[in-house]
């Protein structure tokens, strides 16, 4: 089945992943800019990375067939430095036409410090300004259900905001409900050990219907799995679910929501009829 | 919109009863090891978080939300006034 991972940071995976993921059915990526490991020290640091981010990813990804998209932003760890965000954000607008790029993301909250709402602001504005798409990362672990209300409450605040053009991933069982309440996209990250795995996945979709939830494997240089969104679609045909749900969750359901960027070009892979010994090779 | 499950109860337990063993039992263990390992974490606040899951665990009908529940166990209480206690309007 062919499918997306609307979420996955591949500058931090090897070529060969890219090629794993072709071989899995995987069509297009979606690489938000993120946390490197390490804070970085200047806005050119950030300029680097946003042409890695725009220019040789999406290369990377062709090789196999595979089309790159990206987001960019300063990360909400990184915010605590307020100086530096604000120059980061004052540099995006010159990579938004870039082929490819399709908003803002993944802002969001780390620890639900003051800095970081700041800067998340910053970026709402920016992207209200700019009319881009915004993907969002809520907190890990303790912090995820306060951090999410309160990125619901600066969203909601903003009147410029259209919620179907904005997605709220690593959501869970507690914050899904409330985030798809609100008219918003919802992304559902497969990690190892903390977020969710592909079986909790499952039961959301069970829960919940197909509408606005996106599948991720967010493949980092943490422990993830790249190939994380396969095991949800083998998890969705064991539990019996037809394909045509499968498909709508991993395929059309990215593909409708990344279509309301104006940098979104996909030519969808061909699907031939069945093979018969009389078709005519020309 | 809810997803109409694929299966019944009885095929659903029949499928997972193996894994629901498994983890009991990994929980069991990781217990055991804390017992049996020196000083006392008998009023820690995450034992309580232990226990407190287990009781959702432990309820005989869990209005399929036992996840979500113990999701909040471990979730910091909400902070409706977030904004007024961040000063967010005095940056």
């Amino acid at each position: 089945m062919y499918y997306f991972d609307p979420h996955i940071h591949m500058v931090s995976r090897t070529t060969d992943d890219y090629e794993t993921l072709a071989k899995m059915g995987c069509v297009g990526v979606s690489e938000p800019a993120f946390w490197a490991g390490y804070d970085r020290g200047s806005q050119e640091g950030f300029r680097d990375y946003f042409h890695q981010l725009t220019d040789f990813e999406r290369k990377r990804a062709a090789w196999y067939g595979i089309s790159h998209y990206t987001w960019l932003c300063i990360n909400a760890k990184e915010a605590e430095n307020v100086k530096l965000s604000r120059e980061v954000i004052a540099m995006i607008p010159e990579f938004l036409d870039c082929p490819g790029v399709l908003g803002i993301g993944e802002i969001g909250l780390n620890k639900n410090t003051k800095n970081e709402a700041i800067i998340f602001l910053e970026h709402l504005d920016l992207a209200a300004k700019t009319d881009e798409q915004i993907l969002i990362h809520t907190p890990h672990l303790e912090d995820k259900y306060q951090g999410t209300r309160m990125i619901l409450d600066m969203l909601c605040d903003d009147s410029r905001l259209n919620h179907e053009r904005i997605c709220v991933d690593h959501v869970e069982e507690h914050t899904a409900g409330e985030v798809l309440d609100k008219g918003f996209w919802a992304g559902m990250t497969l990690y190892p050990v903390s977020k969710c795995t592909p079986e909790r996945a499952v039961d959301i979709v069970e829960k919940y219907g197909p509408e606005r939830l996106l599948v991720n494997s967010a493949g980092d240089w943490g422990p993830s799995k790249p190939t994380a969104v396969p095991d949800f679609i083998l998890e969705m045909r064991l539990r019996g679910h037809p394909e045509n749900l499968i498909r709508r969750v991993v395929y059309e359901n990215p593909l409708k929501f990344f279509s309301q960027s104006r940098n979104f070009r996909f030519t969808p892979p061909q699907i031939d009829e069945p093979w018969s010994d009389e078709t005519v090779l020309v | 919109m809810n997803v109409k499950t694929a299966s019944d109860a009885e095929a659903v337990l029949t499928r997972e009863q193996f894994k629901i063993r498994a983890k009991l039992i990994e929980i069991a263990a990781i217990l055991d090891r804390i017992d049996r390992a020196g000083g006392d974490v008998a009023h820690d606040a995450r034992m309580l978080e232990i226990r407190k899951s287990l009781k959702v665990l432990s309820a005989e009908n869990g209005g399929s939300d036992r996840s979500a529940q113990i999701q909040m166990i471990y979730s910091r209480e909400f902070d409706s006034q977030w904004k007024k206690n961040l000063k967010l309007n005095e940056s």
